[in-house]
């Protein structure tokens, strides 16, 4: 059928032209500078996996009370990135496995509540969970040596700061990608197959064991690989942490920073060289993950079943109000830290944000419709999100049905390479966007000057913004209307081509009113990842300055006034309970109006 | 109207799984043509290749003298019930029987009067008329495999092809239905293709039928000449039921032959067949008729089996299962078996 090919060629070409060729650009940059990329990366500050590297990784020190420091180790950037995101991984798969499994499987009072706090640490606000956690940790201030000193009196503080402080941030802020995961996993497994294992004599644990945990091994394995992607690319967390200079020894604080210094006209073929690791890194773990969840496909179910559940013995219990809710509460701990400083007079030298009252509340929401700067940063927010999601329904439909009815290797290959960028960091998306198209424009000038003009990523950075979001957040477009199509049974195209029609007649009349729900909530999902994206936002965002034409979003004056420390902070707080309240509308149609699934589940 | 035939159609799929091999066939003017085999064989497939939903690999399909081989499905003026029916749940009973009338509305010059009209006419003649605002979820099974039809005949196809179009029917439902889809086809005289894996249905609603196996037809022919005349092994054990004895040719003469299978049976044959040459011997149950001359056996069982007496019977060693209107003897008791009729095929 004409209409497939022409789709799948369009899928190729806007996949390879926006998302591979920059790619490329950056493996060229490498091989262009290969003799200071070498130099650079013998050097151990990228590499130091020497002794030495532990032994400021827990210390005490003698004050009084004596301080247990907690750093972790500095092994040099790519291998700091490595434990970090691995250690992150582990515990949020663990604790992960926790929470969903005490909500997939037990009944018992409260469970509704849980699932409903558990869903809370969903909402993100970008920067915040770091900045709260940074106040909750702060060594002379903070609210936990506040509750082991002045409450439980216990004789000793807690410095936990550096890597192990990014590590603590980015667990809180990944625990739901695993939970999800998980959940979906134990959720899809057949409960007959529980059942008979149940019917045969196996009790909870044995049926559990034999039963749903092989079944649901792939589900786990995605949870460990997806955090741990979203881990190694994150970059809020360092930067709030960049204090301590072992929070910058990160792959992705590295490249972030050598961005900025890319703009001062420093070309550094090192930066380059760390965006293809970090790529690297990426993209093998995603599709060591993909290819082992495809395989195991075949025992779980597609259309959802209510899974087998027990009562809690007294073990369960433990576990369900001992460790579950206690963990769902700490997780949403940073989004009402982060609220609460909207509320309050201030949060800087005590415990706890101090006066915390509505009016405050008011008056800084007031005041940031009133700052022409954050009003443009709002506009321009809306701007990308509106403008990106329409790209990425149009090519995530014609992607998502190219994969979905084609048959052979083109259409698997396209409908893998467009779950990719799930796997690649949004900065190295910025980075290789700003090479390619600065090399293209400069290329361009002495042909076309006005065209050149028109593709300067430093004039016209929009452009580059938008096409970014749509190529980085397509996958959860993608992903949702493909799950439509799979439960749209083929014949229901081939009767009405069959009568007469075309395929792009199909589409419009068929395929388009029965998915609307799944386009519906791809494009929702889309808008909201779009304008809470961080990466592309802060860097490319960044490339016009802070005038009256900024390109900034909302993510970017966030980080700005996060950084700017005390009222700056409550701003940046205010323009993230914008945000907050964008995301809650979004999660709230999407899974009580459309009834679909918020987040993403590989 | 419209003949169907096939020309060594053929259809590997990924280069190597081939599910339709050289297939010849041909569908008469207002013909009912049940393709029937087991589950794999490649019957959905050859369906399809007619409907122009897959493209043959190699091989022909003519309209009369019309090559339709590469003419995408739109423009082959079949209509195409599938299994699942595939009623299009955003859209009334109405609309989904209208949808391919108002695909025709220019070319047919077709009024909105007119495509209420013939709906109203399509739905009345699979007695559905009052339904047509409904949903097809507010459908009962069978209501909604009318509305299928109905949306397929509208169009006054050429071919109707219909690939199992009761599997998701109770059997009560599904004795009713296919005699109101072959009344249909009949009344409408549409060339029709049937595909289905029920023998019985296949018999009831079709005027021949198209044996297939691994992608091959084995045999196309009425009826009651598949059940009497098998062409081979499979056929002969596909269709109804039988039991199969090993036996050694004692003489051959054209297409009968003498076989001993532990005691002597005369078979007919669609070989050549020589003394010595080892055979495989196929009798119906309702071909062995106890209480006259023949094999001296033991009954080993009696079972009721509602229209008929199915008597397992131990004759020199060998197992066979005859049936009957009535109980022949008490198991233990000895009778004789005399076998009317039988088939020896090579192995």
């Amino acid at each position: 059928m004409r209409f497939l090919q022409w789709s799948t060629a369009l899928g190729y070409a806007f996949l390879g032209l926006f998302l591979v060729l920059p790619l490329v650009f950056i493996f060229w940059q490498v091989l262009a500078g290969i003799g200071e990329v070498y130099t650079s990366i013998t050097d151990p500050f990228y590499i130091n996996p020497s002794p030495d590297a532990f032994s400021n990784a827990v210390f005490i020190r003698p004050t009084d009370p004596p301080t247990v420091v907690i750093r972790g180790p500095d092994m040099g950037v790519v291998l700091n990135s490595l434990w970090v995101a691995l250690t992150v991984a582990a515990v949020d798969v663990a604790l992960g496995f926790v929470l969903a499994y005490v909500l997939a499987k037990y009944v018992f009072p409260g469970r509704t509540l849980l699932g409903l706090l558990a869903t809370i640490p969903l909402i993100v606000m970008p920067f915040a969970t770091a900045y709260v956690v940074r106040k909750i940790l702060d060594p002379r201030w903070g609210t936990l040596n506040w509750i082991l000193h002045d409450v439980l009196h216990l004789p000793f503080k807690v410095e936990i700061s550096g890597l192990a402080a990014v590590a603590i941030v980015q667990s809180l802020m990944y625990l739901p990608i695993a939970y999800l995961n998980i959940y979906a996993a134990l959720t899809r497994v057949d409960p007959t197959l529980e059942e008979v294992a149940n019917n045969l004599g196996a009790d909870e644990g044995k049926a559990v064991r034999d039963v749903v945990l092989p079944l649901s091994t792939p589900g786990l394995a995605a949870a460990f690989v997806l955090v741990f992607i979203f881990a190694i690319d994150d970059v809020a967390a360092p930067i709030i942490f960049q204090d301590d200079p072992a929070a910058r020894k990160l792959l992705s604080y590295q490249i972030y920073s050598k961005f900025l210094d890319q703009l001062r006209g420093q070309i550094s073929p090192t930066a380059a060289f760390l965006a293809l690791i970090l790529l690297t890194i990426s993209v093998a773990s995603f599709l060591a993950v993909r290819r082992y969840v495809g395989l195991r496909q075949y025992a779980m179910l597609i259309r959802q079943l209510r899974p087998k559940s027990y009562v809690p013995g007294p073990l369960g219990a433990v576990v369900i109000y001992a460790v579950a809710f206690p963990l769902v509460l700490a997780a949403a701990v940073p989004l009402a830290g982060a609220l609460s400083l909207v509320f309050a007079d201030r949060w800087t030298t005590a415990p706890l944000p101090e006066g915390l009252t509505l009016e405050n509340a008011v008056e800084r929401l007031a005041a940031v419709f009133q700052n022409h700067l954050y009003l443009r940063g709002m506009v321009n927010t809306i701007y990308y999100g509106v403008a990106a999601t329409l790209i990425m329904v149009a090519v995530g439909m014609l992607i998502a049905v190219a994969a979905a009815r084609s048959r052979g290797a083109a259409a698997d290959a396209l409908d893998a390479l467009a779950t990719m960028p799930i796997a690649i960091p949004g900065l190295v998306v910025a980075y290789a966007y700003f090479l390619t198209a600065l090399q293209f424009a400069t290329g361009l000038r002495s042909v076309h000057p006005d065209l050149a003009d028109l593709l300067d990523p430093l004039r016209q950075p929009e452009l580059y913004l938008v096409v970014g979001y749509s190529v980085r957040k397509l996958p959860f477009v993608v992903r949702s209307i493909y799950a439509g199509l799979q439960q749209i049974h083929p014949s229901m195209e081939e009767v009405a081509m069959n009568l007469g029609d075309g395929y792009a007649g199909v589409l419009r009349k068929i395929l388009v009113p029965l998915l609307k729900n799944n386009i519906l909530s791809g494009a929702l999902i889309g808008f909201v990842y779009v304008t809470s994206e961080v990466s592309l936002s802060i860097t490319l965002g960044v490339l016009k300055g802070v005038g009256q034409d900024t390109a900034m979003p909302i993510t970017a004056f966030m980080r700005e006034r996060f950084e700017s420390g005390l009222y700056g902070v409550q701003d940046a707080a205010t323009l993230g309970l914008l945000l907050v309240a964008i995301q809650v509308a979004a999660i709230t149609l999407t899974t009580r109006v459309l009834k679909t699934r918020y987040g993403f589940v590989l | 109207m419209t003949v169907v035939r096939l020309e060594k159609l053929r259809k590997v799929f990924d280069n190597r799984v081939v599910a339709v091999d050289d297939v010849d066939l041909v569908v008469n003017d207002g013909e009912i043509v049940a393709v029937l085999g087991p589950s794999g064989c490649g019957k959905t497939t050859l369906l399809r290749l007619v409907a122009g939903l897959e493209d043959p690999t190699s091989g022909r399909i003519l309209f009369d003298d019309r090559d339709v081989t590469r003419l995408p499905t739109q423009e082959r003026n079949t209509a195409v019930v599938p299994q699942t029916w595939a009623l299009w749940p955003h859209m009334t009973v109405f609309d989904n029987v209208a949808y391919g009338l108002r695909l025709r509305r220019k070319k047919a010059n077709l009024t909105e009067e007119e495509i209420r009209r013939r709906v109203r006419e399509a739905l009345e003649l699979v007695d559905l008329t009052g339904l047509e605002e409904r949903k097809p979820f507010q459908l009962s099974g069978g209501q909604q495999q009318r509305v299928a039809l109905a949306r397929a005949l509208v169009v006054q196809p050429e071919v109707l092809l219909l690939d199992e179009p009761l599997a998701n029917l109770d059997a009560k439902l599904r004795l009713e239905l296919r005699e109101e889809v072959r009344k249909i086809a009949k009344r409408l005289s549409i060339t029709t293709i049937y595909v289905t894996h029920d023998q019985e249905e296949a018999m009831a609603v079709a005027d021949r039928i198209a044996v297939m196996n691994a992608g091959r037809l084995q045999q196309v022919g009425r009826p009651e000449e598949i059940y009497h005349k098998p062409a081979n092994f499979f056929v002969a054990t596909f269709i109804g039921r039988s039991n199969v004895l090993k036996g050694r040719v004692v003489e051959a003469k054209g297409e009968a032959a003498a076989v001993d299978v532990g005691f002597p049976v005369a078979a007919q044959t669609p070989h050549r067949l020589a003394p010595g040459e080892e055979v495989d011997v196929v009798v119906r149950p309702e071909d062995i008729f106890i209480g006259g001359g023949g094999v001296k056996c033991v009954v080993e069982d009696v079972v009721f089996l509602g229209r008929y007496h199915q008597t397992t019977l131990r004759c020199s060693g060998k197992v066979l299962k005859a049936e009957g209107p009535r109980p022949p003897a008490q198991p233990g008791e000895e009778v004789a078996a005399e076998i009317a009729r039988a088939w020896a095929f090579k192995p």
